[in-house]
């Protein structure tokens, strides 16, 4: 009897525990074959010679030559300050949004997002006819006589950090949002009763709160920036290059594979290393966004701040910025405030700014697209339809946009099928190794693409998958996969569990409770992945560079190659046409959502 | 009387944890029966047990005399009302009460007078074509029913369900889920922490904690003859007194109403002199709160009287009671 008793419920709790991990397998197998092998296989390339012997050979090449220590540090110079820039100009953006009424979230947090779902090679593109020297702020400020020639604000520094700012700062905004939602509002109002001044009680308060967000940020943007080199090759300077660029050139000119292998693996190196430090102190699952607010009170990150010197310092800021506020409301005219009401204009203006920033930039393409003159210069003159006409006239241009769309499409897919599963049961289910499986999800995402676009390569050059459409979905798949998995979870987070229970009960079986109850309530936010996944992948060029062949064009590699060696207005207009079935494919979303929603 | 739900040794652990120790329960059909316990007692993970969405880990549930243990919950034929409802927020109240009859295949024509019968039934006949966000808190509740019984389940079970009304909105549901239950002559498995509530709706008390049942029985059972230390104290207020010196390893309670203030020459089967600490009126009763010279603190409850009582705090009385209102209760082993 005792026996019975004992081994019954171990057989059926094994059961129901195999089965849980069940949606995890396609998802796992698939990053595991085409994701972790060939991104070691490619790092193993490393260690060995063009015939196969092994050798350090590579290293002490990367040793010997100091210019390409230069190369390494400039890299993580250029991240550090991409970070710092994206954090800066983000917090105020953030906590505006994060403070205001959730009827006007929804509307800033749009135009936030507006740079995400654009192509970032048409981010590139439209900085290019702002900063260029006929570009929009060169003309301008000429035009008002405050320049007399020209400023350099392209191809240096400057219009490096200007694209890559552009580039990362949604996420970073995104990241630190989801921290400072979370943040207890009624937080800041007892500190206003216990006698904190209005400055004193955000930094005392809320900015300690906040940091976490701040650090996931952080995480986020300057890993990203290690591995980018389209904002450095098309912005940059051709004398001041990253390694993601180095890679690229022993690859395409050197046909150098190993010594490509050794600097990916320096690449890899400082990724991991910056996510292992960043996990030792403040843990992965930020990225997530669940942390929470306590998470601060852990001991780490800047609860090891040596003896309160960071509350110290925040204490001085406080106090600074009351002294301001105060010497500040001497000197501005005085008008009476109402209790309650709050002196935010600053924030506003300061918000206003970077959404702008993030939002606007695209939009000069369009009149640009339909400019007479050749170069790209503003003012637009004249009226054309000369440059769409190129575009349609164009086989290439054609097959390129057929191919990148059919690919997209499947490619959102794909992320879906091996996405939602394993997004449930991360969201749902108590798993054992469920750290480490969502580690392996999100990990493409913040591993340079680059890299494993090459060993992709690598491996399809061995099964004949090169240049083909399921080389190239599957390989977009890699990238797009985490979008889905995190926007799922983050759907699955506030949907309530009992409705299901609620339709199990009333008769439904598991598959019909999922289908009438689960699925069109979470509608919305899949559709949302979908989207995402699709928008990934039509903008994927690493994997277009290095996966498709000379016979299958694509979008973002077309363009990378025109943008490369001659602008022309034919680009905006194929910018143009991007946004617009990007929009389209949105718009089309809403619509359907609304119409759902009406009827339902 | 026909049996309509039977527990058999069922115990859950979750890990470590022993969530529900090894434990046999009958409902007969057409009972009304609370699980009345602290929070962690073991209620909800029975209630759950029973809906099928918590699997056991020994034990066997036989539901309408089916063994029902691996059954899953859509195939049960128990209906489940949850703390916060769960209705479906995309589907109006008409489209949440179809949704089971739907998932039973009716045809369009029943389900539409079932429908149309339940939301009069719960006497909420026009609001079929709203969402749940538009009702209020008490309408769900009854839409929450309405979807429950409507396919007529073999058993009810309840999780809760008034947890989140306001006092005066919870004594009307009480009154109408009372009616509800008559009606339909429903068999109704309630779960519950607010002892008031399971007083006043229950046929029986299906008392829990510490993941076992501590009593079963009707509710003035459970009130004037409490079985453990832990039963006198969750239901009502418990004085307890020293125990007569023969049976040193029990317990003496008296419940407060039985407790009289004795008058000079007033007699009674056991008399305790204390000091009079505090009236508090309460309305139809009132409290008084005494020390006896021994030190034990007494709480006697009688009707109030309009020119208060003639004792004032610090005073001495005599307290007294007949000796059939004192509970023996056995000392808790191990505990």
């Amino acid at each position: 009897m005792t026996v019975i008793a004992t081994e019954f419920p171990t057989t059926r709790a094994d059961r129901r525990m195999l089965a849980r991990y069940l949606p995890l397998v396609p998802a796992v197998a698939f990053l595991a074959i085409v994701f972790v092998i060939p991104v070691a296989q490619l790092l193993f390339l490393s260690f060995f010679d063009n015939t196969g012997v092994p050798t350090a050979a590579h290293y002490e090449r990367l040793v010997a030559n100091p210019t390409y220590f230069r190369v390494v540090l400039n890299t993580l110079s250029y991240s550090a300050w991409t970070t710092l820039f994206c954090i800066v100009g983000g917090y105020p953006i953030a906590y505006l949004v994060a403070t205001i009424s959730a009827r006007h979230r929804n509307p800033l947090l749009i135009w936030i997002l507006v740079p995400l779902w654009t192509s970032f090679l048409v981010r590139v593109l439209a900085w290019m006819v702002i900063l260029g020297s006929h570009g929009v702020i060169n003309r301008t400020l000429l035009s008002l006589g405050l320049i007399e020639r020209p400023l350099d604000l392209i191809y240096n520094f400057f219009g490096v950090m200007v694209g890559s700012v552009h580039a990362l700062m949604p996420i970073a905004i995104l990241m630190m949002l989801s921290v400072m939602l979370n943040i207890d509002r009624s937080l800041s109002s007892a500190a206003s009763t216990l006698g904190a001044r209005k400055s004193m009680a955000f930094w005392r308060v809320y900015f300690p709160l906040s940091l976490p967000g701040v650090a996931a940020s952080g995480l986020m943007v300057f890993v990203s920036a290690l591995g980018f080199f389209i904002a450095p090759q098309l912005l940059g300077s051709p004398s001041n290059i990253m390694l993601a660029q180095l890679i690229i050139v022993q690859l395409e000119e050197a046909l150098n594979w190993e010594f490509a292998a050794a600097l990916s693996v320096v690449l890899l190196a400082a990724t991991i290393l910056v996510v292992v430090v960043f996990d030792r102190t403040l843990g992965l699952s930020s990225l997530t966004g669940e942390v929470r607010a306590g998470a601060s009170t852990r001991k780490g990150g800047f609860g090891r701040l040596p003896g309160g010197l960071g509350r110290q310092l925040v204490s001085a800021i406080g106090w600074g910025s009351v002294y301001a506020g105060i010497f500040l409301g001497k000197i501005l005219p005085y008008r009476r405030q109402r209790l309650g009401e709050e002196r935010r204009s600053l924030l506003w203006i300061l918000g206003l700014i970077g959404i702008a920033f993030l939002a606007l930039p695209t939009f000069f393409l369009i009149p640009i697209s339909v400019s007479e003159n050749r170069f790209l210069a503003w003012p637009p003159e004249g009226f054309t339809w000369q440059w769409y006409q190129v575009y349609f006239s164009s086989a290439v241009w054609l097959d390129a946009t057929v191919r990148s769309i059919g690919v997209g499409l499947a490619t959102a897919a794909l992320s879906m099928i091996l996405g939602v599963p394993a997004a449930f049961v991360l969201a749902r289910q108590r798993v054992i190794g469920k750290s480490v499986i969502l580690s392996l999800m999100l990990l493409p995402m913040v591993l340079p693409h680059i890299i494993v676009a090459v060993g992709l390569f690598y491996l399809y050059a061995k099964v004949g998958l090169v240049g083909t459409n399921i080389g190239l979905i599957i390989g977009n798949t890699i990238f797009s996969l985490p979008y889905v998995v995190i926007t799922v979870m983050a759907v699955l987070r506030n949907y309530d569990e009992r409705l299901d229970q609620a339709a199990w009960t009333l008769g439904a079986t598991r598959g019909v409770a999922f289908r009438r109850i689960t699925l069109p309530i979470l509608k919305a936010g899949m559709v949302t992945a979908l989207l995402f996944a699709f928008v990934k992948a039509m903008d994927e060029l690493a994997i277009a560079l290095f996966v498709a062949d000379a016979g299958t064009p694509l979008l973002p590699k077309q363009l990378w190659q025109e943008m490369s060696y001659k602008i022309d207005p034919s680009l905006a207009a194929v910018s143009t046409l991007i946004l617009v079935i990007v929009g389209l494919s949105i718009a089309v979303v809403q619509i359907l959502n609304s119409f759902g929603a009406k009827r339902g | 009387m026909k049996t309509k739900l039977r527990l058999d040794q069922v115990a859950k652990s979750y890990g470590p944890v022993r969530a529900l120790r090894p434990t046999t329960l009958d409902v007969p059909e057409g009972e009304f029966l609370t699980l009345l316990g602290p929070s962690g007692s073991g209620k909800s993970t029975l209630l759950q047990i029973l809906a099928g969405l918590t699997a056991c880990d020994q034990g066997d549930v036989w539901i309408d005399g089916r063994l029902s243990t691996d059954t899953p919950p859509h195939d049960r034929g128990v209906g489940l009302i949850f703390q916060n409802y769960a209705l479906f927020p995309h589907l109006t109240v008409a489209q949440n009460i179809a949704f089971p009859l739907e998932m039973r295949r009716l045809p369009r024509a029943e389900i539409d007078r079932r429908v149309t019968r339940m939301l009069e039934v719960v006497q909420l006949p026009h609001v079929g074509d709203r969402l749940p966000r538009e009702l209020s808190g008490g309408q769900q509740q009854r839409v929450a029913f309405a979807r429950c019984s409507v396919y007529e389940p073999s058993i009810i079970l309840m999780d809760e369900p008034l947890g989140a009304l306001d006092k005066r909105l919870r004594d009307d549901m009480q009154t109408e889920i009372r009616r509800l239950h008559k009606e339909l002559g429903a068999t109704i498995l309630y779960v519950t922490h607010d002892q008031e509530e399971a007083m006043a709706m229950s046929d029986r008390i299906c008392l829990m904690n510490d993941g076992g049942i501590a009593q079963l029985g009707t509710p003035s059972e459970i009130y004037f003859r409490p079985r453990s230390v832990f039963a006198a104290e969750f239901v009502g207020h418990a004085n307890f007194i020293a125990p007569a010196s023969d049976r040193a390893n029990s317990k003496c309670m008296v419940r407060p109403e039985n407790i009289r203030i004795l008058e000079e020459a007033e007699r009674a089967d056991t008399v305790i002199d204390a000091i009079l600490e505090d009236t508090i009126m309460l309305g139809a009763f009132s409290r008084h709160v005494a020390r006896s010279v021994t030190g034990e603190r007494l709480v006697a409850v009688n009707w109030s009287e309009e020119k208060g009582t003639t004792h004032r705090p610090g005073e001495a009385i005599r307290l007294g009671w007949d000796a059939c209102d004192t509970v023996h209760l056995a000392a808790e082993a191990g505990r």
